[in-house]
C-alpha cells in the first residue's frame, strides 16, 4: 500500500492552497504605518490638590510636580495658568481648557490629615476625555512628603506603563573635610534629596553602602576595626553587626534577591575571590578561584546568577556566572576596561562604568553583552546604582581638584542628566527599592 | 533497494510535512490590498453582427445621440431597489408554463351591432303623457328571431356492406396514427430527459437576484465604480502628520515588537471623528500607554490635509504606531 495516493497527494495540495487563501484576506481599507515618532516630554496639568488644609493641598502637589518634572518625561503646566487653580477628584474636568493649554492628561488630588494621611487622585487623557486611573492612598502622618510622591509614582505609571520610582531612598557616603582628610559617613535621603540621615559617626570609614531588597537592612564596608570588613545595618534599629572576618579585607558587598544571602570580595595573600554568605548560618561559600582580583559581585533578579569584575583576562572585563560558582562568560569585549556592573531590577540590562581612552563613561549592556549604550562620559563617574523600575541610573560623579564628588542622574537612553543636589559632597549612592 | 526505498519515503514524508506544516512558520504573508478590476460583459452580437460594408457605399448622416452632450451631469451609480436579502430560486413546480403565443391572428372585426325593431306594433299607445313630464319607458327591444333552419329533405340512404368497411379503415387509420404520435412523444421525453439532469445538476445556485437594498452580502468593488486610491505619497504625507504629534513612551522603544494599531475615522474635512479606536490587543500596561499616545497624537494632529475627492477612500483609516524607530 502506498501511503500517497493522488487523492491524498491532491488533499494536501488543496489544504495547502485553502490555508495559503486564509492568510491572504485583503482588506480595502487605507493601512498607515506611522513609525519613530519625537520624543517630548509630556505636558501634565496638576492643580493644587483639595485639602481642609490648602497649604498642605498645594504642598503635596508642589512634590507631585517636583517628581515628574525631575524625571524628564513630563512638564508640569503652571499651575497658576490652569482653568482649575485647585483640583477636584470628584468631578470631571472641562477639558476643552486644558486642551487649549495643550495639556495632554490632567491630575486631580484631594489630602486630607488625620490619623493616617489619605490621598485621592485621578488621572485624566485630556484629549480622549477620559479617566486613566483613580487610585486611593495613605500613609503614616510622620512622613508626609512619601504620600506626594506615592501620587507621582501614580502618575507615573498611568502614563508612562512603567513603575515608578519616585517613593524611594538613597543611601550614600557624605564626604565632608578637606581632600586630603575627608570625613565620610553613611547617610540616607528620600529619592529627591530630602529628609537626609547621617547613620553612622564619621570615626571610621564607611563605603560601598547596598540596600537589602526589603529595604530595612543596609550591608557595607566599614574601617572600624583597621581592617576593612563588611557589616550589616539594621535601619530600624540603627544596630551594625559584623557579618564575619575573613582574610585580610572583605569587600563591595550585596544582597541576593531573597534577602537571604550575601556576596562580596575576600582578599587574601593577593588574590580576591567571591564568597556567597547564608546571613542566619554565617556559612561562607566559595565562589571562585584563582589568582585573578574578583570583585563587586551582583546577582541577577531572579537570584540565578551573578555578574563581577575580574582581571583574569588581563584587564578588568564583566563576567557572568551561576549564583553557586563555575561556569564564568565573559560578556564585556569593546575598547578599555569595564568594572563595577550592577543588574537591573528589570533583568533586562547591565549597568557598568567604563575607562578608556583616559575618560570614565557610565553604561549599559545587555546580559548577553550586546547592545552596549555608553550613557555619559566624564573626566570621572562611577558607580551606577538603578532606580527600582530599571528606567533611572544614579552614580556619582568627581570634577577634581578642590571639588568634591556629588550624585546625578541620568535615564537609561542617556537623556536628563540632572545632578541631585545634597548638603555635603556625596559619592557611591545605593537606590532603594520602592518603599510601598 | 531495501533500505533505499523506506529512506525516501521518509524523506518525502518529511519535505512535504515541512512544506505543509514548517514553512508557516516563516515570515507571514503580507498582501497588498489589491482593487477589484470591474469587467464589462459584451454580448457576442456587437460582433457577430457587424456588417462588412462597401467603399461605394453611401454615406447616410444619422444623429447618433451623444452621452456628452447633455445637460445632466452624470451621477455616480446607485444601489437601486430595496430588497434586504438575497432572492430565492424560484422553485420548480408541476403546473406547466404556459406556452408563449404569438398573435397571428388578424384582429376581429368588430361586429356590426345587431338591428333593433320594434316587435309590439300591437301593444296599445301609451298613456296620455301626464303633466310632469315622466321618464319615456324605455321601448323593449328584442332580438330578430331566428328562422327555424328549414328541415332538409333526406334522402333515404341505403346501408351498404361497403360503407361501413370504409368507415372501419378510416377508423383504424386513425387510431394508427394516434399509436404512432404517442410513442414518438414519448420518445422525445425520453431524450429530454437526461438534458434535464444535466441542466439541474448545473442550476444549484440558491439565488439569481443579488441584494440591491440594504443588508445581504455585498458585491466587491465600490459603487462609484471605480477604485481611487490614496497614492503612497499621500499616505505618506498622512503618517508623517501623525507622526510629528506622537510622543510614544520611551520604554516602548526598547520593548521589541510594540506596535499598536488604531482605526480612525475622518470627517470630509480631514479633522477625527470620535475617539480612534484601538484595534490591537492590550494586554501590559506599556502597551495601554503607548495606545493612548497614538490616540493622543491622533486626535491633536488633525485636521488632517487629504484629497477631498479620495474621500471615500480616506474616511476610515487603519493606522499602525509602532516606536522602534524612535531617536
Amino acid at each position: 500500500m502506498t501511503l500517497i495516493t493522488r487523492r491524498t497527494a491532491l488533499q494536501l495540495g488543496l489544504a495547502g492552497t485553502a490555508s495559503l487563501m486564509a492568510v491572504s484576506k485583503a482588506s480595502a481599507l487605507v493601512k498607515i504605518v506611522v513609525s519613530g515618532g519625537n520624543f517630548q516630554p509630556m505636558p501634565v496639568a496638576i492643580p493644587d490638590f483639595a485639602s481642609s488644609d490648602p497649604q498642605f493641598g498645594k504642598d503635596v502637589a508642589d512634590i507631585v510636580r517636583a517628581d515628574l518634572k525631575r524625571s524628564g518625561l513630563f512638564v508640569p503646566l503652571d499651575p497658576s495658568s490652569l482653568p482649575d487653580q485647585v483640583g477636584s477628584v470628584n468631578t470631571a474636568p472641562n477639558f476643552g481648557g486644558y486642551v487649549a493649554l495643550k495639556a495632554d492628561a490632567i491630575v486631580m488630588g484631594q489630602v486630607e490629615r488625620g490619623g493616617q494621611i489619605q490621598a485621592s487622585v485621578r488621572v485624566w487623557d485630556s484629549q480622549a476625555g477620559q479617566q486613566i486611573v483613580g487610585q486611593v492612598y495613605a500613609t503614616d502622618p510622620n512622613s508626609w512628603r512619601r504620600i506626594g510622591h506615592i501620587v507621582a509614582d501614580a502618575v507615573y505609571k498611568a502614563l508612562t506603563g512603567e513603575g515608578g520610582y519616585f517613593d524611594s531612598r538613597i543611601v550614600y557616603v557624605a564626604e565632608t573635610g578637606p581632600r586630603a582628610n575627608r570625613t565620610k559617613r553613611l547617610a540616607i535621603m528620600d529619592q529627591d534629596g530630602a529628609n537626609v540621615q547621617y547613620l553612622t559617626a564619621g570615626t571610621a570609614l564607611a563605603l560601598t553602602p547596598r540596600f537589602s531588597p526589603n529595604d530595612q537592612m543596609l550591608t557595607y564596608m566599614n574601617y572600624d576595626t583597621g581592617q576593612p570588613q563588611v557589616y550589616v545595618l539594621d535601619l530600624s534599629t540603627g544596630k551594625q553587626e559584623r557579618i564575619g572576618s575573613f582574610g585580610q579585607m572583605t569587600f563591595s558587598s550585596r544582597f541576593s534577591p531573597d534577602g537571604r544571602r550575601i556576596v562580596f570580595s575576600v582578599e587574601t595573600e593577593g588574590t580576591t575571590n567571591l564568597y556567597t554568605m547564608d546571613i542566619a548560618s554565617k556559612r561562607p561559600q566559595q565562589l571562585t578561584n584563582g589568582a585573578a582580583i574578583d570583585t563587586s559581585p551582583c546577582y541577577s533578579p531572579d537570584g540565578s546568577q551573578i555578574v563581577f569584575e575580574s582581571d583574569r583576562g588581563g584587564t578588568q572585563q564583566i563576567y557572568i556566572m551561576s549564583a553557586n560558582g563555575g561556569g564564568a562568560q565573559r560578556i564585556s569585549y569593546g575598547d578599555g576596561s569595564y568594572s563595577t556592573p550592577v543588574w537591573s531590577p528589570k533583568g533586562d540590562l547591565i549597568a557598568f562604568t567604563k575607562r578608556a581612552g583616559g575618560q570614565f563613561s557610565i553604561g549599559t549592556m545587555k546580559p548577553d553583552g550586546s547592545g552596549e549604550r555608553i550613557l555619559i562620559t566624564s573626566f570621572h563617574a562611577e558607580g551606577p546604582t538603578w532606580s527600582p523600575n530599571g528606567q533611572v541610573i544614579m552614580y556619582f560623579s568627581d570634577p577634581g581638584d578642590n571639588d568634591g564628588p556629588r550624585l546625578y542622574t541620568v535615564d537609561i537612553y542617556g537623556r536628563n542628566q540632572q545632578m541631585l543636589r545634597t548638603e555635603t559632597y556625596a559619592s557611591d549612592p545605593a537606590w532603594s527599592p520602592l518603599l510601598s | 533497494m531495501r533500505a533505499s526505498l523506506p529512506a525516501s519515503l521518509v524523506a518525502h514524508g518529511a519535505l512535504i510535512a515541512l512544506a505543509v506544516v514548517g514553512l508557516h512558520a516563516g515570515q507571514p504573508l503580507e498582501p497588498e490590498p489589491i482593487e477589484s478590476i470591474s469587467v464589462d460583459l459584451v454580448p457576442v452580437e456587437a460582433f457577430s453582427n457587424i456588417r462588412v460594408g462597401t467603399e461605394k457605399s453611401k454615406v447616410i448622416e444619422t444623429q447618433t445621440p451623444s452621452a456628452v452632450q447633455t445637460d445632466k451631469p452624470a451621477e455616480l451609480a446607485q444601489r437601486t431597489g430595496n430588497t434586504t436579502e438575497d432572492q430565492p430560486n424560484p422553485l420548480d413546480s408541476n403546473t406547466p408554463t404556459p406556452a408563449p403565443t404569438v398573435q397571428t391572428a388578424p384582429k376581429p372585426e368588430p361586429t356590426p351591432a345587431p338591428v333593433v325593431r320594434d316587435v309590439t306594433p300591437n301593444t296599445p299607445p301609451p298613456a296620455p303623457a301626464p303633466p310632469t313630464p315622466a321618464p319615456a319607458p324605455e321601448p323593449v327591444l328584442a332580438t330578430e328571431p331566428k328562422p327555424a333552419a328549414e328541415p332538409q329533405p333526406v334522402a333515404p340512404q341505403v346501408a351498404s356492406a361497403a360503407d361501413s368497411l370504409a368507415k372501419r379503415r378510416a377508423e383504424f387509420v386513425k387510431q394508427q396514427q394516434a399509436e404512432k404520435a404517442a410513442a414518438e412523444a414519448a420518445r422525445q421525453q425520453q431524450q429530454a430527459k437526461p438534458a434535464d439532469q444535466i441542466s439541474d445538476i448545473i442550476n444549484t445556485e440558491k439565488s439569481r437576484g443579488a441584494t440591491t437594498g440594504q443588508g445581504g452580502q455585498q458585491t466587491a468593488g465600490k459603487p462609484t465604480g471605480q477604485a481611487a486610491r490614496l497614492t503612497q505619497s499621500e499616505r505618506d504625507a498622512l503618517a508623517q502628520q501623525m507622526r510629528a504629534c506622537w510622543n510614544p513612551p520611551l520604554a516602548a522603544k526598547d520593548t521589541p515588537g510594540l506596535t499598536v494599531q488604531l482605526l480612525v475615522n475622518l470627517n470630509p474635512d480631514g479633522t477625527v471623528n470620535g475617539t480612534p479606536q484601538i484595534t490591537s490587543t492590550i494586554k501590559t500596561q506599556l502597551e495601554d500607554t503607548t495606545a493612548r499616545a497614538a490616540q493622543r497624537a491622533v486626535l491633536r494632529c488633525g485636521p488632517y490635509r487629504l484629497a477631498p475627492d479620495k474621500y471615500s477612500e480616506w474616511q476610515q483609516v487603519d493606522v499602525t504606531f509602532d516606536p522602534r524607530d524612535l531617536p
